[in-house]
């Protein structure tokens, strides 16, 4: 299977590649189809633990890059990457449909459902999950984001920044002090 | 555990942090669940063109168009949005000025929603259907661009490819023009295929619930194969420890296809790779425009890949008309996953915190003829 595709962050190349695939994209299939094939992997799983199921997951990934391709027209660099606005989306689009649907995904409950080729190390997956899950259901909810944010869309704490306000030292702080609660936790 | 993914996260962890590392990779591998296949399949999805801004109606123009709107309805003023996205794309154009698209004028209403089918052409490089959709009035601040999958088959069983589409931005009224990769057929011939729409989704503008009309809407049509001119030259262009080896170019009248596949020495992570031959190249047509490229995400047929890797072919789709053209001029871009290292002995481009991006290779000349 195809692993997605992690678009390089912050470089000044990348910005401008990036730039003029989303110049393109406004009005180009084929520019489009290529943001769609660097971000699915990324918006999928921003939005996986926010869903009860890779089903739903999946469908809401599909509603975002609809509302990408009919926002892309509009869409002016202001400072903001794409990868922010994008997320932006997703994360509109994750506000909006837990709102709808009442949904309450409980973290310690996000396993893997793969067939287990090795059992040895597919059970080890499971327990390593079941207990990162543990830890994560105790932060607060935008905490939970911030992770998820930066471990599952991938994104820099500048990017972050972007999609959620604030300033990008502002962002780093928060993950990192997480972080240290998230190990203190572990260890005790 | 992942530990190759700890320096990801370099900023957040000290590096002789054995816990905080143990962690984040932890963390990594809970937040980077599989993501499924019907994701990584999906046909593209495809920017609607921002038809309002780039054409003007003159003011007596709207006046009559109003007029004929308010006299026989809605429909028939989706035809020039379908024309406008037909003659924006240059091979199309190109095609319909030399008399090879077809009319196919087929109709088909399902609770209220109208799939006019318009336009269609084939040639060795591409299947192109133009549509019309005619949705149902809509209320203040639910209207929104349309957006249909479509599914083209052929009476010998044969699925087509999608290689996306594009849509105006018009709702209820709006159009849209599907392509597909052509199969191998052989020009000269009529093609009877069935072109079926599952359904219609409307996104609203507000951000509101993407609404799903549902049909299927199903079309029998055939259209002529229009003949292409391949030319079977393998050309290699090699830099350090990187090898770009063109091995086919099909010249048909809407559009170019070049095949190749891409060498990197010492390059074994294909699962991280991702590679494209970017459009920065240049064509000289026989008019003498100048004109940009496509980047083309698509592997060649036959790989299940969405890009393409080291060693697998691939293809560079120019929707250009260069039948009369002698040569193509391009650049070809490597793309170099944020993870991965430059290759040994291969000259990447870096960004501004020193990450490898890409491998350039410019100015390709690859002959037409």
């Amino acid at each position: 299977m195809h692993s997605s595709v992690t678009f390089p962050a912050g470089g000044a190349g990348a910005e401008s590649d990036e730039a003029e695939l989303v110049r393109r994209a406004a009005v180009d299939a084929a520019a489009t189809a290529a943001l769609y094939q660097r971000y699915v992997g990324r918006v999928y799983r921003f939005l996986r633990v926010r869903c009860s199921s890779p089903d739903e997951a999946a469908d809401l990934t599909q509603q975002v890059f609809l509302k990408m391709a009919q926002a892309l027209p509009r869409y002016r660099e202001r400072g903001a990457p794409f990868a922010a606005w994008l997320f932006r989306i997703a994360r509109n689009a994750a506000i909006d449909h837990a709102r709808r649907h009442r949904v309450t995904v409980p973290w310690d409950s996000l396993t893997q459902a793969a067939a287990p080729d090795d059992v040895e190390a597919w059970v080890l997956d499971r327990e390593t999950r079941a207990r990162v899950g543990v830890l994560l259901a105790e932060l607060s909810s935008a905490e939970r984001e911030l992770l998820s944010l930066r471990f599952a869309a991938g994104l820099s704490s500048r990017e972050i920044a972007a999609v959620v306000g604030g300033s990008e030292a502002a962002v780093k702080k928060r993950l990192t002090r997480t972080i240290q609660r998230l190990k203190e936790r572990s260890n005790g | 555990m992942a530990k190759h993914v700890v320096p990801l996260y370099a900023d957040l962890i000290d590096g002789t942090d054995a816990d905080g590392q143990q962690l984040v990779a932890d963390l990594h591998a809970f937040f980077n669940p599989a993501v499924p296949s019907r994701l990584q399949a999906a046909p593209p999805l495809v920017a609607p063109r921002a038809v309002g801004r780039k054409w003007r109606w003159p003011r007596t123009a709207l006046v009559a168009a109003l007029a004929v709107f308010a006299l026989v309805g809605a429909t028939y003023i989706a035809l020039p949005l379908l024309q406008l996205l037909w003659s924006e794309d240059r091979g199309l154009q190109h095609v319909t000025q030399a008399g090879l698209a077809r009319d196919l004028n087929l109709r088909q209403t399902i609770d209220g929603v109208t799939v006019h089918l318009e336009k269609g052409y084939a040639d060795a490089n591409r299947v192109a259907i133009g549509f019309s959709v005619e949705l149902p009035p809509t209320t203040p601040g639910d209207d929104g661009p349309q957006f249909s999958s479509a599914i083209l088959t052929d009476d010998h069983g044969n699925t087509y490819p999608s290689l996306g589409f594009s849509g105006t931005g018009d709702s209820p009224l709006g159009a849209q023009l599907h392509n597909f990769e052509p199969l191998g057929v052989t020009a000269g011939r009529d093609i009877a295929f069935t072109l079926t729409i599952p359904e219609v989704v409307r996104a609203p503008k507000g951000g509101g619930t993407v609404r799903a009309f549902r049909g299927p809407w199903v079309f029998n049509f055939t259209l002529p194969m229009a003949a292409a001119r391949v030319v079977e030259r393998t050309q290699t262009f090699t830099r350090p420890g990187v090898e770009l080896t063109i091995t086919r170019i099909v010249v048909a009248p809407s559009a170019t296809r070049f095949e190749y596949r891409v060498h990197l020495e010492g390059f074994t992570d294909r699962a991280g790779a991702s590679l494209m031959l970017s459009g920065s190249g240049v064509g000289h047509g026989g008019n003498g425009d100048v004109t940009r490229g496509y980047v083309s995400p698509g592997p060649a047929r036959g790989s299940a890949s969405s890009f393409c890797q080291p060693d697998v072919e691939c293809s560079y789709l120019l929707r250009e008309p260069l039948l009369d053209a002698d040569a193509f001029h391009a650049d070809a871009l490597i793309f170099i996953p944020d993870n991965e290292p430059c290759p040994p002995r291969q000259k990447c481009e870096v960004g501004r915190d020193g990450k490898p991006l890409q491998i350039r290779i410019d100015g390709l000349v690859l002959p037409l003829r």
